[in-house]
């Protein structure tokens, strides 16, 4: 029940932020949909994961240990097993098939990424920001580092891989585009159905019992 | 202009220095693949033949791994000059680690011509000399620049060919020598063959209209590139284990583990699940692309980086990854800006640093420092690069400050890893650059007399060529005693089992092996018990010590023993 009342704050907030820099009810479309689609919000929907927090603690051997503690979660946190292979491993947590973004969502994320980069739109700096400022936060505001922390820096991605989708969209639909990028982005978006596809046939088939 | 002249002197002098003291020492040990060059170069140097008696072939057969020619060939000279020891067998790494940083000092600036750290009023770094100045003191690029591992020698020469293409953009006539270069790093390891080519592809369609403008010259460059490939491609047709040699079974597709997952996909789906479907969501080609893809992300994450590194033996610094942990911040500033500046060069920076884990990734050990290590080129141009424009973010007198904490925090982080380097790897980790082999051949030296027959453990790495290397064993009695058992093992070795009175059993277990007096046996500590007492056919045989080899640590490394009736 928290994990879904948590979810449903972040797709207001997400949506909220969007709507405010960009003011087009395309990409807030992109985004609703592309969350539909994102193991990660499925996860914190029909998934058991307890959200209970397990502070990070100071080691009172040394602080080496805290200093390991600390790399061991960014490295985990920041990991591509994390972000599109496994997932948090812990079952309820995830498929264990998925990380929390499907694979074909990274060229969405570095399309968005560069976008923001490169047109300097309004909030860029703030996703960023918000990017590194929810990593930290992840990595040092849990002794188990996994979904749970995670979700401190998961939405900024998601938005990224919103407007990545809606840039992606328009370059498949625009006249300026050419033929082979049109036709990576098509099969970009076809990638996105099988995964999809792939993602929900996990959770039915493969663990109905975890979801 | 005299200023530049002596910063440059500087860096190359202390890459010079770092690369070469204690060459022979450090890393202790000599690796198995070292070794191996060396005696393919001595024997080469004696012979004109390879251990196995082929005239300079273009793969060596070596351990069954067929390891490609130029490292054996540039060792030729250095082993003729200083001798069949660690110097001389590692010395054209640490040459190639040398001029490969004077190649980035020409690429950055290139690249990068006018992007310049002002510090005080006349002052100026180029970024050039910050990223030639990062990679001379890269534990990942000394790593491989102080050991015989040709991917040191590789990025040498595909740095050396991406500069010359840039160059080639306004004298297209540096293009003839870019194709040598890189065919010469094709010549050197096999990933090249992928690198090279994939970085070719995305050169041609960066440049395109240029190289369409040039294409007479283009032309001429591919096929002059083609012409010094051809004797390559003759020894593929005659020997198709050219073309891929280990590679063949360090890949995925050997990799059982995919089919077990994809088994075991379908499993969970049950029999009544419907075939088709079944078959679309769990096949072969989609899990082996899921599986590229993951381990060539292993190959950009902070774990490998900074956090543990490449495990792998020897690649391992203890407590450490391969860079530095200053060094993240400021690549993916640079990373950003190249993506800024978009220019045709900034991209192929880009496309160089982003096609070098690709070759790695169709591999099942992963991530690879080696296998990845054209990275550590476009790592250190883009850190310089972030490092340049961070500072330059500030006001004059700030930039001075900025700069000597900089300085301060690179100069702690390079402290910390010579200390690990030089102090941890020898106490920690020596048995993983083979360390102790020297030392046990020279005891065999000393009691192999006494004894007919002198039986090796295996473990951790083919003894005979030790043996080859350390005696300086003539390759031509070798070749006629030698026997060797040409059926791979399941990691692609093929197993000398004999030459001349040594002897090397494919398991060296102390229970089964056969046992007789007048036999010297040589394993690690625990694979030879301290006592040993046994009645056989009415006679009592005891194990008698005769020597130890000591790691520096104080631990022992090897046992050398043998059997006594009572």
């Amino acid at each position: 029940m928290i994990s879904q009342l948590i979810l449903i704050l972040v797709v207001i907030f997400t949506s909220y932020w969007l709507w405010y820099n960009y003011r087009q009810k395309a990409i807030l479309i992109f985004h609703l949909v592309f969350l539909c689609l994102t193991p990660w919000v499925l996860t914190l929907f029909f998934g058991h994961p307890s959200l209970q927090r397990y502070p990070l603690q100071k080691s009172p051997d040394s602080i080496n240990a805290f200093y390991e503690r600390i790399s061991a979660n960014l490295a985990y946190l920041s990991s591509d097993d994390f972000l599109f292979f496994v997932g948090d491993g812990r079952p309820g947590y995830g498929t264990g098939e998925n990380g929390m973004f499907l694979l074909s969502f990274l060229p969405l994320i570095l399309i968005g990424t560069f976008e923001t980069i490169i047109k300097n739109h309004r909030g860029h700096k703030l996703i960023f920001a918000w990017l590194i400022g929810g990593l930290t936060l992840s990595v040092f505001s849990s002794n188990v580092a996994g979904l749970p922390a995670a979700l401190w820096y998961l939405p900024s991605l998601s938005i990224l891989a919103s407007l990545g989708g809606y840039k992606a969209f328009e370059l498949l639909t625009g006249p300026k585009s050419s033929l082979t990028v049109k036709a990576l982005l098509l099969l970009n978006f076809l990638w996105i159905i099988y995964e999809t596809l792939l993602l929900y046939h996990a959770i039915i088939i493969h663990q109905p019992f975890q979801y | 202009m005299k200023s530049k002249l002596t910063t440059f002197l500087l860096i190359v002098a202390l890459a010079a220095f770092l690369r070469i003291y204690q060459l022979g020492t450090f890393p202790p040990g000599l690796y198995s693949d070292e070794t191996s060059y060396g005696y393919n170069a001595y024997s080469l140097l004696k012979t004109g033949k390879d251990e196995y008696g082929k005239s300079w072939p273009l793969s060596f057969k070596s351990f069954g791994d067929y390891k490609p020619p130029m490292t054996a060939w540039l060792t030729i000279p250095s082993i003729a000059l200083f001798g069949l020891n660690e110097f001389g067998v590692r010395l054209p790494s640490a040459i190639a680690g040398i001029l490969t940083i004077i190649i980035v000092y020409f690429l950055a600036n290139e690249i990068f011509p006018d992007r310049k750290l002002t510090i005080g009023k006349s002052t100026t770094f180029t970024v050039g000399e910050i990223a030639s100045l990062l990679l001379a003191i890269s534990p990942w690029h000394l790593q491989f620049s102080r050991s015989s591992m040709l991917v040191g020698i590789e990025a040498m020469f595909v740095s050396l060919g991406l500069w010359l293409f840039l160059k080639s953009l306004k004298n297209p006539h540096w293009l003839y020598l870019s194709a040598a270069s890189f065919v010469a790093a094709i010549y050197t390891y096999y990933g090249s063959r992928v690198t090279v080519a994939l970085l070719l592809i995305g050169l041609t369609i960066i440049f395109f209209r240029q190289l369409w403008q040039q294409r007479r010259t283009v032309l001429l460059a591919a096929f002059l590139g083609l012409i010094l490939l051809s004797p390559l491609f003759i020894a593929i047709i005659k020997d198709p284990q050219t073309l891929t040699g280990r590679a063949r079974t360090i890949s995925i597709f050997y990799d059982p583990g995919i089919r077990a997952k994809l088994w075991q996909a379908h499993t969970l789906d049950g029999s009544s699940f419907p075939v088709f479907w079944g078959r679309l969501f769990h096949n072969k080609a989609y899990f082996y692309f899921r599986d590229i893809s993951r381990r060539y992300f292993q190959h950009l994450s902070y774990d490998f980086w900074v956090r543990t590194g490449d495990t792998v033996p020897p690649f391992d610094i203890p407590n450490m990854g391969i860079v530095y942990l200053a060094d993240i911040i400021f690549v993916f500033y640079g990373v950003y800006l190249a993506f800024r500046y978009r220019n045709g060069k900034t991209l192929s920076l880009l496309t160089y640093l982003f096609v070098s884990p690709i070759a790695a990734s169709f591999t099942f050990i992963t991530p690879a420092s080696n296998r990845a290590f054209n990275m550590v080129i476009g790592w250190n141009i883009l850190t310089a690069l972030g490092i340049v424009q961070f500072i330059n973010h500030f006001h004059a007198h700030k930039k001075q400050i900025i700069t000597f904490f900089l300085l301060i925090g690179y100069l702690g982080l390079f402290g910390y890893y010579l200390f690990q380097y030089y102090v941890n790897i020898p106490q920690q980790i020596p048995y993983k650059w083979h360390y102790g082999r020297k030392e046990l051949i020279q005891k065999v030296s000393l009691l192999e007399n006494k004894y007919d027959r002198i039986v090796f453990s295996n473990k951790e790495g083919p003894a005979y060529i030790w043996l080859l290397f350390y005696k300086q064993y003539d390759p031509e009695k070798y070749r006629q005693t030698v026997l060797v058992d040409e059926q791979l093992n399941e990691l692609g070795w093929l197993h000398i089992a004999a030459f001349y009175k040594y002897i090397f059993p494919r398991e060296f277990d102390w229970n089964s092996i056969d046992k007789t007096i007048k036999t010297l046996y040589i394993g690690y500590e625990e694979q030879i018990p301290d006592h040993w007492e046994k009645v056989i056919e009415s006679k009592k045989y005891s194990l008698i010590v005769d020597d130890i080899v000591l790691y520096p640590n104080g631990k022992t490394a090897f046992k050398l023993v043998h059997l006594e009736t009572l």
